[in-house]
């Protein structure tokens, strides 16, 4: 599904990436591992475009989608979310959601300037109700994000980000901040999410998130790969007991 | 979605009918033209600042722009002043499309000054190209609006004008401020990566924007120019537009009652308080600050707060 | 080469107050609008003192510089510590309601005529290759340069100056290690509210002073802060040299009414080619 290539990345003297070769299998959900600073973050970055990677290629399904900008990652079929919750303060639930539809199908202004175009707005509002439904928060629908409960806000951002049909859905921590329940409930919605086809690759630390779910498992240590297999696998190599726990031991 | 809310929109045209047809003191039938007019521009900083976060210190520009292109073609070139109003809008439009592709990359304070810079440069070039724009003593001998056989040269008929436009315009903003549009500019004003990353083009949408925005405020200022039959580069000086500022901030960002309210409050402090005319600035810098600090969403969000508060 | 000797003596000025421009960016990431209106502050204050009451010039200047000092702290503590919600553009437009209530206060004090200010040194030409100079601009030049350098010395020696570039870098991990973030921030609006003192006091018998002088040579070091790079103190003199020379070339080609115009002109030409400025390094940012 994703070819990475070689990537690196360097700010300012520092090698935040360097030589990062993966390839992700076609379906299911992997997961990036490794401790803070190891790059996780900034791979995602080069993936969307945020970042320009100063050498290696990124290719989804086999297509080179290096150095295009974000919109592009984007249309090309790869959407994701941010550590940081993208729900706009001032907005209802509803309102919201909407942001899932505009990108890819790109309305003309005047659709969306006024409500004269009845179709447009009649489609759009009740697709927006279905996909309300689709991440069960419809008793929230009219509330702004400031009193909604923090879970039901995450599997909100995680409906809406696949609200556009993409076919890979970048994670970035997704069950950070949840506790239980929340992540019991995160976990079914990913796996409903990759019943429907949708590729996924996240970003955790969770472990035993990532146990129940992952079936390709990177983990990046320094800005390099230092382990890729299934769960099992990696985690019994030495190296990423090292990046865990220390050097004492090795 | 949200239900459009025309309250606001009856109350302003029973307020307007009332003045057209009760208020027969010329003067004020002037003021409250004007009133308008400031309204318009307010309104468009609003959509601009509050609702896509783009900060313009340069609105002032635009108004003179259209003003001057209008009185240019219908008086040395004789085209019907109704003509002049979209051709100004086009002008400005083109203008602004032009300067924002590179400057809306910059942000907050690189912003402010950019466009502040560029209604200097505007201003200047006002100032100085006197064989067109007549320079600093201004443009004169500007004529009427005709329209079929009704000549808008008095006071009330061109009150009705005016109260007609704002009218449409003021309904075409409450539909955009429950439409879909507008829940795309709040998306860009409060985070931009996460837009890119759901396909939008910041970038593109910004700049489209600032353009119709600009094109407005043209438009407005096109209008301007037939009512007061003289304009003068002062009228769009660096302090106008802070008024602009003052006025849309004052009356609340991100509420399409903001421009209007702001506008009306702060236009109607120096025919009020004409005792302190000298102190007008101070009063407007004044009260900008403390909305500013101790007041976020202006007198429209203030208003709304506590009005759900109570329910 | 006359040309070069004009521009030398506006560019300093210029430099001048992109200094201050520069020192409150640094440490708060603001740019303050009212910045233009402390150099009117330093003229009127050195006309008030100097030509007005006849105090001896040099108790006059200090009396000036604990002035703007006084004022720029007052100015922090009003309308920048009391915001509640302390956004950009929020800030923005505060520092911009302060410029025009300051311009108006010194309206109503000083009038609106243009206040002249007796010359401090006699005023000699100099012959120089090339054309003259006179002694009033080798002052500013020279003031200029010294105060950039005692500024530089200031921030990379003293324990206050670390503390200013420890808050631009990181301001919650300087809080923690114990820097007060609040007084630096006082004490970076005071020293840069005193520097643009120092550019009003020095210019003042050259150009005169008036209420509104504020806008435009606040609007012109901020062009000359941008050209240089905001950031780095030498690039923001720099900046200005180059854009006072800039301009009094200008001048020689075009006609001198389009000459302010030239300076908006580079801002914008520097923010569309290269928005971090000539010498200026790339802050990084995240996503």
């Amino acid at each position: 599904m994703l070819d990475i290539n070689n990537i690196g990345v360097s700010f300012g003297g520092v090698h935040a990436l360097s030589n990062v070769t993966f390839a992700m299998p076609q379906t299911g959900i992997s997961a990036l591992i490794g401790p803070n600073g190891a790059g996780k973050t900034t791979l995602f970055n080069v993936i969307t475009g945020f970042v320009t990677p100063k050498e290696g290629s990124v290719k989804f399904d086999g297509k080179e989608i290096t150095g295009f900008k974000s919109e592009q990652v984007f249309m090309g079929g790869i959407s994701r979310t941010f550590q940081n919750l993208n729900i706009i303060p001032e907005l209802t639930l509803r309102e919201n959601m909407y942001l899932g539809f505009i990108g890819k199908e790109r309305p003309s202004a005047f659709a969306t300037m006024t409500r004269l175009n009845r179709k447009y707005w009649k489609e759009t509002s009740q697709r927006i109700e279905e996909c309300m439904n689709f991440v069960n928060v419809t008793e929230y629908a009219d509330m702004t994000p400031g009193s909604v409960p923090y879970g039901v806000l995450k599997n909100f951002e995680l409906g809406r980000a696949v609200m556009s049909k993409p076919r890979l859905l970048l994670l970035d921590e997704p069950a950070a901040g949840l506790n239980l329940a929340e992540k019991e409930n995160l976990a079914d919605m990913v796996r409903k999410i990759q019943s429907m086809g949708v590729c996924i690759l996240m970003v955790e630390h969770d472990m035993q998130f990532i146990s129940s779910l992952a079936d390709f498992v990177v983990c990046l240590n320094f800005g390099q790969v230092i382990a890729a297999g299934t769960y099992a696998e990696v985690r019994e190599n030495k190296e990423v007991l090292r990046a865990y726990l220390g050097d004492e031991d090795a | 979605m949200k239900r459009l809310n025309f309250t606001f929109i009856i109350i302003m045209a029973c307020v307007l009918a009332y003045i057209g047809t009760q208020v027969s003191n010329e003067y004020y039938i002037g003021v409250a033209t004007l009133l308008l007019i400031h309204a318009v521009n307010a309104t468009a900083l609003n959509i601009l600042l509050g609702y896509t976060g783009i900060i313009s210190i340069g609105q002032a520009a635009f108004f003179g722009l259209g003003a001057y292109v209008a009185a240019v073609l219908s008086t040395n070139y004789g085209v019907n002043p109704l003509l002049t109003m979209p051709i100004a809008a086009a002008a400005a439009f083109a203008v602004a499309y032009l300067v924002g592709s590179p400057i809306l990359k910059l942000h907050g304070n690189y912003l402010a000054m950019a466009t502040l810079g560029m209604g200097m440069i505007l201003y200047i070039f006002m100032n100085e190209m006197d064989f067109i724009t007549g320079g600093p003593s201004g443009f004169v001998g500007i004529g009427d609006i005709i329209i079929g056989k009704f000549d808008l040269a008095d006071e009330k008929s061109f009150f009705v004008f005016m109260s007609i436009f704002f009218m449409v315009f003021l309904f075409i903003c409450e539909l955009f401020d429950k439409s879909f549009l507008h829940n795309k500019l709040k998306f860009i004003k409060n985070s931009e990566s996460a837009c890119r990353s759901y396909g939008i083009t910041p970038a593109k949408t910004k700049v489209m924007v600032f353009a119709s925005m600009a094109a407005l405020t043209a438009f407005n200022g096109a209008i301007f120019t037939f009512y007061t039959h003289f304009i003068s580069p002062v009228s769009f000086s660096f302090k106008y537009s802070v008024e602009l500022l003052a006025m849309a901030t004052i009356g609340g960002l991100g509420y399409i009652t903001g421009g209007v309210v702001g506008a009306v409050l702060l236009g109607l402090v120096p025919e009020l308080f004409s005792a302190f005319e000298e102190y007008e600035m101070i009063i407007y810098g004044g009260l900008l600050a403390v909305v500013i600090m101790f007041l976020p969403g202006g007198i429209s969000g203030t208003l709304k707060r506590l009005v759900k508060r109570n329910a | 080469m006359q040309f070069l000797y004009s521009g030398l003596t506006s560019g300093s000025i210029y430099g001048l107050v992109a200094l201050g421009f520069n020192i409150i960016y640094n440490t708060t990431g603001l740019i303050n609008f009212a910045q233009g209106e402390f150099v009117m502050l330093g003229g009127m204050l050195i006309y008030t003192l100097f030509c007005m009451f006849e105090i001896p010039f040099y108790t006059a200047l200090p009396l000036t510089l604990a002035g703007c000092f006084i004022i720029g702290v007052l100015y922090e503590r009003v309308f920048i510590h009391l915001a509640r919600y302390k956004t950009e553009i929020n800030l923005v437009t505060l520092t911009i309601a302060a410029s025009i209530i300051m311009r108006d206060v010194a309206m109503h004090i000083w009038g609106r005529d243009s206040l002249r200010v007796d010359d401090y040194i006699p005023v000699v030409n100099v012959q120089m290759p090339g054309g003259v100079i006179s002694s009033q601009s080798i002052l500013i030049i020279a003031v200029s340069l010294l105060v950039a350098w005692g500024l530089n010395f200031f921030l990379k020696k003293s324990k206050y100056g670390k503390a200013m570039r420890a808050c631009f870098d990181d301001q919650t991990a300087a809080e923690t290690c114990g820097i007060s973030v609040r007084n630096v921030r006082i004490m970076s609006f005071a020293v840069s509210s005193a520097m643009a003192g120092i550019a009003g006091v020095i210019i003042s018998p050259i150009t005169f002073v008036t209420y509104d002088d504020g806008i435009m040579i606040g609007l012109k070091g901020f062009a000359a802060a941008i050209l240089g790079g905001l950031g780095n103190f030498w690039a923001a003199v720099a900046g200005g040299i180059l854009l006072g020379i800039f301009e009094s070339f200008s001048a020689s080609v075009i006609p001198s009414g389009y000459k302010d115009a030239m300076a908006f002109f580079v801002i914008l030409l520097i923010l569309f080619i290269k928005p971090d400025g000539l010498f200026g390094r790339k802050k990084a940012t995240r996503v």
